[in-house]
């Protein structure tokens, strides 16, 4: 099977580079200029628990010992302990995931809904007035700070309009549907709460229209760019030529073509999700897993942060070999 | 033809120019920044809080009484010199590491092209974070790690270019004649490689800034009371929610503004350099 | 003979940013039912524009400013895309240069084919297919079920020309623009599918408009040709006349510039280069290469010539035989070569 053979083959490729984020990781954690123990200790530790947290750690033996173990650990699955919770790390994961995981998803699709049809459609009536607005837009939009972004959304919606809620979390204080998946939307439905959907639809208005418009620029841009060079391809000449009619080729014919381009870089989005999730998650007080590593990185707690930073990378890794997945099973050119 | 460029420049690409105004523009303001401020930028007024901006403070007062076009003027001296010194540090490690990866080939490429891949497996801002929390935050640092997120780049380009160099005709041509290829590499190396240098240069630059800011604005970067576009953006975040909107509005301006021009500049540098892309 | 296509003083424009290109500058052409027709020209002239004009498919921004084309009476530049699109590929269908960028890498060749066939309203389903297989048969692929299900990167050149023959006509149009279709082809390739075309074309009644900048191909398989020049038509009748007997100095340099084998000879070189047709030349296009231009060129715009049955140039001198042969003998002795090395 053509499918299998690619599949094992990247999943080999894959095999390295997670070594290699976890290497980076290690490095990373050991590049402060003191002591690794104050990273790891809390910190008003006094030396006696000093030492016998560098025993418990390893710390007191050579590095490639402790990397030894370091990976070990991580095959075991143990991250450490959140200070700023209290948890061991990979508990406020499973809780916090979720939340994340929604806005995230929900984010990415209101982009992708809005950035596709918008750069086709750019493309196909090109130097239209709808090009001319979306072109700017994307200019503009590239540009943007994100946080500069949200906030000015806040100022107009909750300040003014009054149409959103405060950026204050998921949900009123107290607001806490039962724990099914741990997404408010889906839990919500589950339990049949309507007027809880409805809250949480409300509460997730900003936060995900935020994710959205700050990744909408670049996909719109590479979607009408690379439509308008389907666009002038000889296929879509000849197939023109010969009577297909306009809207079947640019819609049936060309936009195959043309989306290959945009799934790469929707690829590269989802994989930088979660960097993007940081700042947002801050800004609405979202408690997903950007927010409590934020929170983590200000306090010097760095276990969570080392895991979350090792998660990002493992999702990119993963998310990037769906992308060459999605890739492998729309064009017949790639083999392996 | 480099004589041309500037008009060239402005010919294909008018935004170009836009761009190269405004990045021109704020490195003025930088350089100038003793003369155009107000007041001092690092000195709380008391009983001056969160002011709107009026005759006296152009664009109102911060949460602790400073003076916001004070800040944002001084704060154009730490952003800017921020991306130019990321962006600069980044060309020269990834030139070096670049070159040396494509000059040596075998093992030593191998190790370096597997370090860049596992290196660019992180979510760039969330590398960034990691790193800002292992060393400290402090300016240098923050130059530093936005450097360090950017440098993958370059090496890429470079080598991908002593790649083609030495294996193209010239340079078996100058091993035919005698001359030892490397001494091609670098008759044809450095030039080829400008142009997109200038261009991901350009662009890379305004990420810088981004990365820069938004590090300072989640709390990882520049401390109060240094004057930084991020931090000051993130000082109003909490009292926009009441209405006071100059606090973050006109440093986020700021942000938007250079990140802008280098954008325009860059994308018009890439007209230039690579007119196929259009 | 019943006239299928009539161009009449046709010009093309395309506003760049440098200035206006003057892209064709009153192209006139003729072309009756059954017939193929050779378009040679260096590149640039005007050779492709003319037949994308045809379609109603010149690319942006260029727009065609005046003129005339008749299909069956019907003015084209009147039609509205709707019967454009109609037209193409069921009366007019055309074949390109590059073959395996003209199909769509994405999809196999069955599921191209299904897209042009249930653009013209043809057989569906299995029928479809039938077709499909029947017609890839007829241009000569060996295994018509294979080919079907393969994408065009697992297909070679030749073979990919053969399928947008196939495609081309499927539709049994009544006029082929073939636009370089042998550029880029291995030679061996080349005269088969060029015999390929002829013999599809003479049975199903297709006129064509060979477009090439070879003067073999058209020698070979051509019942007429038409030279262009500067966006203009500038001699055309029928293939023996013209290779024979060429009254316009441009087609007798374009003619004394092939090689030949059975000849030794040195290899004539137009002088001077393709006019920059974003300020093209007053009256005659072609006077500041010409051997014998004179005065009047520079003045009066050369007239349509009827110089023998069927052969037209656009020429002040067309029907002064001796001009060009006598020219050509002037500036030989200038350049010192022997009058007997010239055979004109």
């Amino acid at each position: 099977m053509r499918v299998l053979r690619y599949v094992s083959k990247r999943l080999l490729f894959l095999g390295p580079v997670l070594f290699g984020v976890v290497t980076v990781v290690f490095i990373v954690a050991r590049m402060l200029p003191g002591d690794p123990v104050h990273l790891l200790a809390p910190r008003d530790a006094d030396a006696q628990t000093l030492a016998v947290i560098r025993t418990e750690l390893g710390l007191d033996k050579p590095i490639l010992a402790q990397f030894a173990r370091y990976l070990t650990d991580i095959g075991r699955g143990e991250f450490g302990r959140a200070i700023h919770t209290g948890n061991p790390v990979l508990v406020d994961i499973a809780n916090r995931f979720p939340a994340t995981l929604e806005l995230t998803i929900l984010g990415l699709s209101l982009c992708i809904l809005v950035s596709i049809p918008l750069g086709v459609l750019a493309a196909v009536r090109r130097n239209g007035p709808l090009d001319h607005v979306s072109r700017l837009t994307s200019l503009l939009g590239v540009s943007m700070p994100s946080f500069w972004l949200a906030l000015l959304l806040i100022y107009t919606f909750f300040f003014h309009l009054d149409l959103a809620p405060p950026p204050l979390g998921r949900g009123p204080i107290g607001f806490d549907p039962p724990r099914v998946t741990g997404m408010y939307t889906i839990d919500t439905l589950l339990a049949g709460d309507l007027a809880g959907f409805a809250t949480v639809v409300h509460y997730l208005l900003l936060p995900v229209i935020s994710l959205a418009l700050i990744n909408m620029a670049p996909l719109t841009r590479l979607t009408r760019a690379s439509m308008i060079e389907v666009l002038g391809s000889d296929y879509v000449r000849y197939a023109l030529a010969a009577g297909v009619p306009r809207r079947v080729v640019q819609f049936r014919l060309a936009l195959k073509n043309a989306l290959l381009a945009p799934i790469t870089m929707i690829g590269i989005l989802v994989g930088n999700l979660l960097g993007g999730a940081v700042i947002i998650e801050t800004i609405f007080a979202w408690p997903g897993l950007g927010l409590w590593a934020v929170t983590a990185a200000t306090q010097s707690d760095y276990a969570p942060v080392q895991a979350f930073a090792l998660f990002a990378a493992t999702t990119k890794v993963l998310v990037y070999l769906l992308t060459d997945l999605a890739y492998f099973a729309i064009d017949p050119r790639i083999r392996y | 033809m480099r004589r041309y460029y500037t008009a060239y420049l402005f010919r294909r690409n008018p935004l170009s120019i836009v761009g190269l105004a405004i990045v021109v523009l704020f490195a003025i303001v930088a350089f100038a920044a003793p003369l155009l401020i107000t007041h001092d930028p690092m000195q709380p007024i008391s009983g001056n809080a969160s002011r709107p901006p009026s005759a006296a403070h152009w664009f109102g007062t911060d949460g602790l009484g400073m003076d916001i076009y004070s800040r944002v003027v001084w704060a154009a001296r730490i952003d800017m010199v921020v991306a130019f010194a990321s962006v600069a540090i980044a060309i020269l490690i990834g030139v070096l590491l670049g070159a040396l990866s494509g000059f040596a080939g075998g093992m030593t490429d191998d190790l370096i092209m597997r370090a860049l891949d596992s290196q660019q497996a992180f979510p760039s801002y969330i590398l960034a974070l990691a790193i800002v929390a292992a060393v400290g935050q402090s300016i240098p640092n923050i130059v530093f790690v936005v450097a360090f997120v950017n440098y993958p780049i370059y090496a890429r380009l470079v080598r991908a270019q002593m790649l083609s160099v030495k294996e193209s005709q010239y340079a078996q041509a100058a091993r035919v004649l005698g001359n030892p290829w490397w001494r091609m590499v670098f008759r044809h190396l450095v030039p080829n490689c400008l142009g997109p240098i200038y261009v991901q240069g350009s662009l890379n630059a305004g990420l810088a800034l981004l990365l820069a800011a938004s590090l300072s604005f989640i709390g990882l970067g520049v401390r109060l009371p240094t004057p930084e576009w991020g931090l000051m953006v993130s000082q109003g975040a909490r009292q926009l929610v009441f209405g006071e909107w100059w606090i973050s509005v006109f440093p986020g301006a700021a942000i938007f503004l250079a990140v802008l021009g280098f954008n325009l500049l860059g994308d018009g540098l890439a007209d230039i350099f690579d007119p196929k892309q259009r | 003979m019943a006239k299928l296509l009539r161009i009449r003083d046709l010009h093309l424009r395309f506003p760049t940013f440098r200035g206006t290109v003057h892209a064709l500058n009153g192209v006139d052409l003729t072309l009756g039912a059954g017939q193929i027709l050779g378009l040679v020209g260096e590149t640039g002239s005007g050779k492709s524009m003319t037949a994308y004009a045809t379609v109603g498919l010149v690319p942006p921004p260029g727009r065609i400013t005046s003129g005339v084309i008749e299909w069956n009476g019907r003015n084209l530049l009147r039609a509205t895309d709707a019967e454009l699109q109609r037209l193409r590929g069921q009366e007019i269908s055309m074949i390109f240069q590059s073959p395996r960028t003209s199909l769509n890498p994405l999809f196999s060749i069955a599921q191209q084919f299904e897209i042009y066939q249930r653009a013209h309203g043809q057989a569906k389903g299995a029928a479809a297919r039938a077709q499909a297989h029947g017609m890839l048969e007829r241009v000569g692929i060996p295994d018509p079920r294979r080919v079907l299900r393969s994408y065009p990167h697992e297909l070679s050149t030749g073979m990919c020309q053969r399928i947008l023959i196939a495609m081309a006509l499927s539709g049994r149009p009544r006029l082929l623009l073939a636009d370089e279709p042998t550029t880029g082809i291995d030679v061996t390739l080349q005269a088969q599918i060029l015999r390929l075309v002829r013999e599809l074309v003479a049975s199903q009644n297709t006129a064509t408009l060979l477009i090439t900048h070879d003067l073999g191909v058209v020698a070979e398989i051509c019942d007429r040709v038409a030279v262009m020049y500067a966006g203009r038509i500038v001699e055309e009748g029928p293939v023996e006349r013209i290779y024979g007997d060429p009254r316009h100095p441009y087609t007798q340099g374009l003619i004394a510039s092939t090689l030949r084998v059975d000849e030794q000879k040195p290899i004539h070189i137009i002088p001077g280069v393709v006019p920059n047709l974003l300020v093209p030349p007053s009256a005659c296009m072609f006077r500041e290469r010409c051997p014998i231009a004179a005065a009047t060129c520079a003045q009066l715009e050369p007239p349509i010539v009827e110089v023998s049955l069927g052969q037209h140039a656009r020429c002040h001198f067309a029907a002064d035989t001796g001009a060009f042969a006598a020219a050509e003998r002037q500036r030989a002795q200038l350049a010192g070569v022997r009058p007997q090395d010239l055979t004109v």
